[in-house]
C-alpha cells in the first residue's frame, strides 16, 4: 500500500521496521563504532543505512533478511562515504564529553589506533573478517569484489597494523605479573 | 589464528562495547528522515569540504527557552547560560548570505559548490549517483548559468571525481582508476575541455589535498606524500622534505595528516617548505583528539569537554557543542541545537537535534543559521582554509554562508 506525493512513492510505515530499529539498533551503532572508529561516524552509518533499509523495507522483508541487508548496507557506504567527504547533520545526538576510544589492555588500545590509519576498504575487510567473522568468499560478495582482492587487502592491512602496533603481536601481560 | 589476528579480534569486540546505545526515538529519526528525503526528491547536497558537524550539545531548547548546555557559549555573555537564541544570521552577518535554488534550470540539482569570487560560485551536477558530469559557473547576481567543462568518467574508474578546487584561472579535480592510478583533471574557467594534467599512483584514500600555488599544483596523498606539478600538465615531483607528509594549505606542510592516527596531535607540527620555518602547536598531556589549521587547533581535555585555541596555546575556549574528529578548525564553529526529548538516564543521546548555529570563535559573534528539523538542509559543509563556504538547505533554497565576506 503506497501513498503518493509529489509523484514519488511513499512506502507506509510498518511497525515491524520500528520493532526491527528498536530491537537491532544498538547492534548496529557497534557494528558501525568497529568500521569507522568513532561514535560520530558510527551513527552517520546507522542513520544512513536505516533510512535506506526503510525505503527498501517491504521488498528486503520479503526477501532478504533485514539485517544482513543493513550491515552489507553499512559496509559498502563506508568505503564509499570517503570518496564523497560529506556528511549529514545526525538527526540525534551523540553523549557530550564522552570518549570511547579507551580500551582497557594496552595492546588493544595500540591496535586500535593503528586501524584509524588503514585505508577504509582494508579496515572493513579486517571488520568483516575478524568481528563479523565472515568467510573470504562471504567478504567478496558483501564487497562486491573479488575473493583475491578480499585476500590481498587483508595482508596489507594486517602487514600494516604489524608495523604500527608491535606490541599487538606480543601482547602484554594482562595484569600484576609484568616484571 | 596468530598473536595479531587474535588480538585483533579482540578488540574489536572490545571496542564495539564502547559504542554508545541508540537514542530510544531512532526509529522515528529514520522514519522522519525518510519522508523528508521522498518529499524533497533526493535533492541531497554533496557538502564538499572535509565534514561537517555531528557534533556535541551545544544548546538545549526547553520549552521556550534556548539555553547552552552544557559548554559555555564564547559570546559576550558573561554568563554560562545564554537563555535568548543567537539572531538569526540574515541579520548578523547579512553580507555573508548568498541563496540560490536547489535545483539549476533544467531540474538539475546541484552537487558542490565551490567560491570562484564574490559573485560567481562553482557548482556541480552527476549524471548518476557519485558520478558528476559536468562543472558550472553560476553567477549569484544575474543568476545564470555558465557550463565550464564535462567532467568525463573514463572506463576504470573507481574514485570519482572529487576534490574541485578554483585556481590559477583553472578547475581542477582528481579521479583514480583500478589499481591504483590516481589522476588530476584541469579545465579553463572561462570555459573549454577538462584534460589530465597529471598521473600519480594513489592507495583506496586517493589524494587528500589539491591546490594551486602560482603556475603550479601542489597536492599530497592519503597515504602520504607532497607533491608538485606544473599547473599546465606534466610530471610530478615530489616536494623536498614532503615524504609521507600532508598538504595541510601550501607551503605548510605536516607529517600526521587530516586522516592520520588519532593518538597524535593532526597537523601538530607543521612545516613551511619555501622558508624552512617550522611551528609546533602547543599542547597538554592527556589532551586528545587534537586537530590544528594554520591559526587554531581544538581538541578534548581528559575530562571531556572541547576546546578550541591559538597554535600557541592562547586563547582556549570551551568549544560548542564538541568536534568533529575530522574537520579541520578555523575561526568559525557550527554546533547543532538540540531539543530535549526522551533519554536514557544518564546519556545525552535521544534530544531532537533542531537548528544550528555558526560561531564566529574570535569576535564571540554567532548566529541561527536557520536550518530546521523539517528542511531536508540537516546537510550541510564544514567550512575549512580552502573552502570557506557553508552550504545548506532552507526549504527549496540552498543557503550558502561565504565566510570570507565576514569582517
Amino acid at each position: 500500500m503506497t501513498e503518493t506525493r509529489k509523484g514519488r512513492r511513499l512506502v507506509e510505515p510498518d511497525s515491524r521496521f520500528a520493532e526491527f530499529v528498536a530491537e537491532r539498533g544498538d547492534a548496529l551503532l557497534r557494528y558501525g563504532h568497529v568500521l569507522a572508529g568513532n561514535p560520530h561516524d558510527a551513527a552517520d552509518l546507522v542513520q544512513e543505512t536505516l533510512i535506506k533499509l526503510r525505503g527498501a523495507w517491504p521488498r528486503v522483508r520479503a526477501k532478504d533478511n533485514p539485517e544482513s541487508y543493513a550491515r552489507t548496507t553499512m559496509a559498502r557506504l563506508h568505503i564509499r562515504a570517503w570518496r564523497l567527504r560529506r556528511r549529514e547533520l545526525l538527526a540525534w545526538d551523540l553523549p557530550e564529553g564522552e570518549h570511547h576510544d579507551v580500551l582497557p589492555r594496552g595492546d588493544e588500545q595500540a591496535l586500535w589506533q593503528a586501524l584509524a590509519t588503514l585505508p577504509r576498504k582494508q579496515r572493513t575487510v579486517l571488520v568483516l573478517r575478524y568481528y563479523e567473522q565472515l568467510t573470504d568468499a562471504e567478504i567478496a560478495q558483501v564487497l562486491g569484489i573479488s575473493r583475491g582482492t578480499v585476500r590481498s587487502q587483508a595482508s596489507r592491512a594486517l602487514d600494516k597494523l604489524r608495523a604500527a602496533a608491535p606490541e599487538a603481536i606480543n601482547p602484554q601481560p594482562v595484569r600484576g605479573d609484568a616484571r | 589464528m596468530n598473536d595479531l589476528e587474535e588480538t585483533l579480534r579482540r578488540t574489536l569486540g572490545h571496542a564495539a562495547g564502547q559504542a554508545p546505545p541508540a537514542p530510544d526515538r531512532l526509529a522515528e529519526a529514520v522514519e522522519a528522515g525518510y519522508r523528508r528525503r521522498r518529499h524533497r526528491g533526493q535533492a541531497l547536497l554533496a557538502a564538499g569540504a572535509v565534514v561537517l558537524l555531528a557534533g556535541g550539545a551545544a544548546i538545549a531548547l526547553r520549552g521556550e527557552t534556548l539555553q547552552t548546555l552544557p559548554a559555555t557559549v564564547p559570546t559576550e555573555t558573561p554568563s554560562a547560560v545564554s537563555t535568548t537564541p543567537p539572531p538569526p544570521i540574515e541579520q548578523v552577518w547579512p553580507q555573508a548570505v548568498r541563496t540560490l535554488p536547489v535545483k539549476l534550470p533544467g531540474g538539475r540539482t546541484i552537487r558542490e559548490i565551490r567560491r570562484i569570487d564574490d559573485h560567481t560560485l562553482l557548482v556541480t551536477t552527476w549524471s548518476r549517483f557519485e558520478r558528476t558530469n559536468a562543472v558550472y559557473a553560476y553567477d549569484l547576481d544575474t543568476r545564470k548559468l555558465r557550463k565550464i567543462a564535462d567532467v568525463p568518467t573514463p572506463r576504470g574508474t573507481v574514485l570519482y571525481a572529487s576534490g574541485f578546487e578554483v585556481g590559477g584561472g583553472r578547475v581542477l579535480w582528481w579521479t583514480a582508476l583500478e589499481g591504483g592510478k590516481g589522476q588530476i583533471w584541469s579545465a579553463p574557467l572561462a570555459g573549454g575541455q577538462a584534460e589530465i594534467v597529471v598521473t600519480h599512483p594513489v592507495d583506496d584514500g586517493g589524494f587528500d589535498a589539491l591546490e594551486v600555488a602560482g603556475d603550479r599544483i601542489v597536492f599530497s596523498v592519503r597515504a602520504g606524500g607532497v607533491f608538485t606539478a606544473p599547473l599546465g600538465g606534466g610530471p610530478a615531483e615530489p616536494v623536498e622534505g614532503g615524504t609521507g607528509m600532508h598538504l595541510l594549505a601550501w607551503p605548510w606542510i605536516g607529517p600526521s595528516g587530516g586522516y592520520g592516527p588519532t593518538d597524535e596531535p593532526r597537523f601538530g607540527s607543521i612545516r613551511n617548505v619555501e622558508t624552512g620555518e617550522t611551528d609546533t602547536a602547543v599542547t597538554q598531556v592527556d589532551e586528545k583528539h587534537i586537530v590544528c589549521g594554520l591559526t587554531f587547533c581544538v581538541g578534548a581535555k581528559p575530562t571531556g569537554p572541547s576546546f578550541h585555541r591559538l597554535r600557541d596555546g592562547s586563547g582556549e575556549q570551551k568549544l560548542p557543542g564538541g568536534m568533529h574528529p575530522l574537520a579541520l578548525p578555523g575561526r568559525f564553529h557550527t554546533a547543532s541545537v538540540l531539543g530535549e526529548g526522551p533519554r536514557r538516564q544518564g546519556l545525552g543521546v535521544g534530544r531532537q537535534v533542531l537548528g544550528a548555529v555558526l560561531y564566529d570563535m574570535t569576535t564571540g559573534k554567532s548566529a541561527d543559521l536557520g536550518v530546521r528539523p523539517e528542511d531536508d538542509g540537516l546537510r550541510m559543509s564544514y567550512p575549512d582554509n580552502r573552502r570557506p563556504l557553508l552550504v545548506y538547505t532552507v526549504g527549496d533554497q540552498l543557503r550558502v554562508i561565504d565566510l570570507t565576506r565576514i569582517p
